[in-house]
């Protein structure tokens, strides 16, 4: 029925700027199709709702006509006063159903697209997350997702209720009085085409408002994140005007939308009055015979009639809001399906999933263990077509040895972690882990033996021993105290009161970031993994957790392959084989000391870096 | 008492507006209540022949009264549209007078909090919550502007509606009216309690969204941990379960919403039934049809805006905390209350006369009579260990921070007479940590530059560095800083912000170790710049690097919070210390290194 009514409004066709797109309104509605027996609940209740609506002026008028027309039945009193309560009881139980119903149908809509968005999120690829914004991900599964169901729900509720009064109030008047009908009829689609019209500026005028105040949020955030860089630069009085002015756009902007919405309501109401003088006018006429006999009608007639008018206009105006809140709704669900419909770039080929399991149902019975060979047979990779990071890149390493990646931001260090992982795969060239190809064994294969530490820790809010077993869900306490002691993180841990219960707080600001790298590794260590992979920490730490930090990066790479991207030069003296990379090529191979003979880049690197750094922990003691 | 005076005292600067729009809280319902008498009038005295009151003006009764049968009618309706379309444009109005008290309430508050903020000292912004004071700034002034302009006028106008449909409803018939009154303790009771739940229930429903929308923040930032892990499952088990609770919560929520409008829409109507009732009843003591349509119509002026008071009371209380919350900001003093006047020619003479600072919240003195003299036109570095008060002692020179005894003076003005931006005009001091406005890297630059050209800009960043990472960017110069545009590393900003400092030409530069950031050639190349410049220029460098500091004309070495020693290199390294240490360190390391690298040759 709704989308009849889009189809017939001539307006919509016009504007054309944003079609309605049948598809996405489709895959919506299945979703409040799910719980079958609560849409029927709301037709129901929105239907008696219209009925008890349409009744409630009917009983009026035929009290009018019972006791004050030329011979009252009081007798009749109690009936109509039973009648009335009765309505009044129905009226709660409706309204009752329907709120509830409905909040029920919002609930579950937003969770269900929040559930199966989530889920495709996990699917997605790396390249889909470096792509898009965090905060555009997210606004999709939190403002979007609230948004849509609101919109969905609500909407049927108003939409239903709106169509069954009016066409209810139609019929009643067409009975009752055809000619009179009419004149209702004839001024709907201008009343109905005027509401829509300025429903639809209202909405933008106030999505500017909300545009204007996220920017007003945002200067305030900088006034306060900014404050002292302002004041050595002496600019509160830029900053002030700046801000004054954002403030008295948002003025305007807010001004503009009030407005606009302030002049709907009284055009509604001239508009339902000038029905009302007309019907007035001439059912007065009816009723006191200026017509002729033939055109003659009661007072209670004329007094349902007016009331009727007076009832026919909230639904319209309802209507004209819902369809214009579903066109802004259909921006918000292409945005949601655009991202479940997103397809992952890396995935195991079928004949994979068949004998290594899905990564719901692993079926880790196939799985060979993983020794820890590596391979890179001229790879070459690249993130946006025409920008090669990585060209023709060989590397072959046995199990156990430790690779350092050196070179600046951007050489393709990362890259060559990044395929090495399998968060990217290779655009040419293969990666063969114990001799074969690693697409041919599954995703999760790989990741359950792997080993990662980033750059900046990530810690997960919840207590220190969960972000530690996080690699292992099902480690002992022992397992768990044991990884924290390899990499000496048990020390600061068992001085916490709380010990390895204790809270790191969101993303571990609890928590110093040399404590949660710490944590990092223990976790990364836990379950045992046979290819690590570290992404050495950038940030400062202090000189006594660095040395702790050292440690543990030792313990973590013993007897295991492990990749190093080092941006301490100090820390990978050690390493089996550094690669300096520049430009996507490796322009020097070896270790620490062949490395410093050729007396090229490395040399200069380690040079500028070691003495300074040296030194700067002279003071820093 | 004194708490709601706060929230009042917003209201203050506007306060003609809010009497208007209280004033048209009372017109609204008062013009409204007369459009039923317009209607009755056609069923009493022109459908009918009765002589039911109507309280129309007498004016318009005798109006229409000249006019009998259908002219009369249509006369009417003329008159009602008239007068409706007169109400139209008072709705109208006090739609926009609302709007409009509502949004200066906001830009008075938005102004005040944003200026007081920027004033608020050093300190202050060091140690206070960020996200809680954008909290304080954003959503605790929304509920005051809100209260005021929305929530305050309602009250007037619920009283004003309840009252005028009593009074009308009394020019009836006052004993329909006392019943239709007699049920309203119980609306405003129901609505009461109904609200605080809610209330108390909104948080809980609030706090489990934050909740599930860390978890969901966790999961994508974290997507690299997740997968590497492969704990896909684990995340959609955990985010799953988050946003259950959040639903379930939700919708019990919305049940009670349902039991209660249910019950207050089916209360309503009951009270409806019972008017209708008595009406009937009186019906046969001469009530006319006019009177009952009429009673009727005044139901609704009685009972459905009161059923809003419920909220209003209890979002009182929420107003009241927010406001409370907003003037504790502002209570705070801002830092130029303590202010100098003079505006003397700063030319780099500056004197230390024994100098010490504490910490407020400490009671240990940071460092202790520290004097020193830095003449015009001197580099200076400052060297010591770190949390020795070196960058203390920079801020101190801007006044963003005070020292406790002591005196420093600027040729012969001591710094406490002086006007603190005229100060900071001619003493730039680039911070440790830089903050980069959300502007692009063009006017990140150019910002605190008056007369900025393209050139100049260019310039500065050449001789910062960054202009070849700059030009790197897909739009080079325009590209955004921050959330919106490019991300930039550490380095990138603290030589965005060396460039921004440089523009400016002021002749006292202080680096806050901000020259460790870049690495040895672009420090050096930055030093060289300075050299060059045309206008003197007295420089502070604070540094870890023994390289730079070696080349200072004067360096000042501090330990145990008093200064160790005054003086060049060439002294300095001469004499046991802290500073012959860290030299011999540097040298012993370079040459340790470079046999290192030719032994294994």
């Amino acid at each position: 029925m709704r989308q009849a009514h889009l189809k017939n409004n001539p307006v919509k066709r016009q504007e054309n700027n944003d079609k309605i797109d049948f598809k996405v309104w489709k895959k919506i509605f299945k979703l409040i199709f799910k719980s079958k027996k609560n849409v029927i609940f709301i037709i129901i209740s929105m239907l008696a709702l219209s009925i008890l609506d349409i009744t409630f002026p009917l009983l009026s008028s035929k009290a009018l006509d019972v006791f004050f027309g030329d011979n009252p039945q009081y007798d009749l009193m109690w009936w109509f006063i039973s009648a009335y309560v009765v309505i009044a009881f129905l009226y709660a139980i409706t309204i009752y159903t329907f709120i509830k119903r409905a909040s029920y149908i919002e609930a579950e809509v937003a969770h269900e697209i929040r559930e199966e968005a989530f889920v495709h999120l996990q699917d997605l690829s790396l390249s889909y997350y470096d792509k898009n914004a965090a905060g555009w991900i997210m606004a999709r599964l939190t403002s979007d997702s609230r948004k849509l169901a609101e919109i969905i729900s609500w909407g049927i509720v108003d939409m239903i209720w709106g169509i069954a009064t009016m066409l209810g109030i139609l019929v009643m008047l067409l009975i009752t009085f055809p000619l009179l009908a009419l004149v209702i009829i004839l001024l709907t689609p201008i009343i109905f085409v005027i509401c829509l019209y300025f429903r639809k500026r209202i909405l933008i005028a106030y999505r500017d408002v909300r545009h204007t105040n996220s920017k007003i949020t945002g200067l305030f955030n900088e006034g306060i994140l900014g404050s002292k860089t302002t004041k050595t630069l002496v600019l509160e009085d830029v900053k002030n005007i700046e801000f004054t002015e954002m403030c008295v756009n948002m003025k305007k902007a807010s001004m503009k939308a009030i407005r606009k919405s302030s002049l709907l309501n009284p055009i509604v109401i001239t508009f339902s009055y000038f029905c009302i003088g007309i019907i007035l006018s001439i059912g007065s006429g009816f009723v006191l015979g200026s017509f002729g006999d033939k055109l003659v009608m009661t007072f209670s007639t004329l007094y349902l009639f007016i009331n009727y008018t007076n009832l026919y206009f909230d639904p319209l105006a309802q209507i004209s809001r819902v369809l214009a809140e579903l066109q802004q709704g259909q921006a918000a669900a292409e945005r949601i399906i655009s991202l479940i419909e997103t397809k992952p770039d890396i995935i195991d080929r079928p004949d994979v999933i068949e004998k290594y399991g899905t990564l719901n149902n692993p079926k880790r019975e196939n799985w060979e263990p993983l020794i820890g060979d590596v391979e890179f047979e001229n790879v070459s990779f690249k993130y946006i077509e025409n920008e090669t990071v990585l060209k023709n890149f060989n590397l072959k390493v046995k199990a156990g040895t430790s690779v350092a990646l050196v070179g600046a931001t951007g050489s393709g260090k990362s890259t060559i972690v990044n395929l090495l992982c399998r968060f990217y795969e290779p655009t040419e060239g293969i990666i063969k882990i114990d001799g074969k190809d690693y697409k041919d064994r599954s995703i999760n294969w790989l990741h359950e033996n792997l080993g990662y530490v980033l750059q900046t820790p990530h810690l997960f809010s919840g207590t220190i021993r969960e972000n530690i077993a996080y690699s292992k869900l099902d480690a002992t306490d022992e397992e768990i105290i044991r990884a924290a002691k390899i990499v000496n993180a048990d020390e600061f841990i068992s001085k916490l009161e709380e010990g390895y219960n204790t809270n790191v707080g969101e993303g571990g600001s609890k928590l110093s970031v040399g404590e949660r790298q710490l944590i990092s590794f223990a976790r990364a260590i836990l379950n045992n993994p046979k290819i690590l992979v570290l992404d050495e920490a950038t940030a400062s730490i202090d000189t006594q957790t660095e040395v702790l930090i050292q440690k543990g990066i030792d313990e973590l790479m013993k007897g295991r392959t492990s990749f190093i991207v080092a941006h301490r030069l100090s820390t990978i003296t050690n390493s089996d084989l550094i690669l300096v990379i520049k430009d996507g090529k490796v322009i020097e191979k070896g270790n620490h000391l062949e490395l410093l003979a050729l007396k090229g880049e490395y040399f200069n690197l380690y040079r500028n870096q070691f003495v300074n750094e040296q030194v700067s922990k002279k003071i820093c003691i | 008492m004194k708490k709601v005076g706060k929230l009042f005292n917003w209201l203050k600067p506007s306060i003609w507006l809010f009497i208007l729009v209280s004033l048209l809280s009372i017109v609204l319902p008062l013009t409204y209540s007369y459009v039923p008498q317009f209607i009755k009038y056609v069923f009493d005295h022109v459908l009918d022949s009765t002589s039911a009151p109507n309280t129309l003006p007498i004016f318009i009764q005798n109006f229409f009264s000249q006019y009998a049968g259908l002219k009369c009618v249509i006369i009417i309706s003329i008159v009602l549209l008239i007068f409706q379309i007169l109400r139209g444009i008072l709705l109208f109005v006090n739609g926009c007078v609302k709007g409009r008290l509502s949004e200066n309430i906001a830009f008075d508050m938005r102004n005040k909090l944003y200026r007081h903020i920027q004033n608020l000292s050093y300190s202050y912004h060091n140690t206070v919550d960020a996200g809680d004071l954008i909290q304080r700034c954003t959503s605790d002034l929304e509920t005051i502007k809100s209260f005021i302009s929305r929530q305050l006028p309602e009250l007037f106008y619920i009283f004003a509606s309840l009252i005028i449909g009593a009074i009308q409803m009394a020019s009836i018939d006052y004993r329909i009216m006392l019943v239709t009154l007699i049920c309203l303790p119980i609306t405003v009771g129901a609505g009461m309690i109904f609200f605080k739940i809610v209330n108390r229930k909104f948080e809980v429903v609030e706090e489990l969204e934050s909740d599930m929308t860390s978890i969901l923040q966790e999961g994508v930032n974290g997507v690299r941990v997740v997968k590497a892990f492969a704990k896909e499952k684990y995340e959609i088990d955990k985010f799953t379960k988050s946003s259950e609770k959040f639903r379930d919560e939700n919708y019990s929520l919305s049940k009670i919403m349902a039991l209660y409008w249910g019950f207050s829409d089916g209360f309503v109507n009951l009270q409806y039934a019972i008017t209708i009732g008595f009406c009937i009843y009186f019906a046969k003591n001469g009530l006319s049809a006019g009177d009952m349509i009429a009673c009727v119509s005044y139901i609704s002026m009685l009972v459905y805006p009161i059923r809003n008071l419920g909220r209003i009371i209890s979002d009182f209380g929420k107003s009241t905390v927010a406001a409370c919350r907003i003037d504790e900001i502002l209570k705070i003093k801002d830092e130029y209350e303590v202010n100098g006047t003079q505006k003397p020619e700063i030319n780099g003479d500056i004197t230390f006369d024994n100098v010490s600072f504490k910490f407020n919240d400490s009671d240990k003195y940071l460092f202790k009579n520290v004097s020193f003299k830095i003449n015009s036109g001197e580099t200076v570095a400052i060297v010591g260990k770190t949390g020795t008060g070196k960058s203390t002692l920079a801020n101190i020179l801007v006044r963003m921070l005070e020292f406790d005894s002591g005196s420093i003076r600027f040729g012969d003005v001591d710094i406490k007479d002086i006007d603190k931006h005229w100060l900071r005009e001619h003493v730039g001091i680039i911070l440790q940590d830089p903050f980069l406005y959300q502007k692009s890297i063009y006017d990140n630059i150019a910002i605190a530059c008056k007369n900025v050209t393209k050139e100049k800009v260019f310039q500065a960043a050449k001789v910062a560095s960054i202009h070849d990472d700059i030009i790197s960017f897909d739009e080079g110069y325009d590209t955004l800083v921050g959330e919106k545009g490019v991300t930039l590393s550490g380095g990138q900003k603290q030589r965005v912000a060396i460039s921004r400092m440089l523009i400016l030409n002021k002749p006292i530069m202080i680096f806050d170790d901000s020259l460790s950031a870049v690495d040895t050639r672009t420090d050096l190349q930055i030093r060289n710049a300075l050299k060059l410049r045309e206008e003197k220029l007295t420089s502070i460098i604070i540094t870890h690097r023994i390289t730079t500091a070696k080349e200072a004309d004067k360096i000042i070495v501090i330990e145990d919070g008093k200064i160790a020693k005054i003086g060049t290199h060439a002294e300095l390294s001469k004499v046991d210390g802290l500073y012959k240490a860290l030299w011999d360190i540097q040298g012993a390391l370079e040459e340790d290194f470079l046999n290192n690298a030719n032994g294994d040759k």
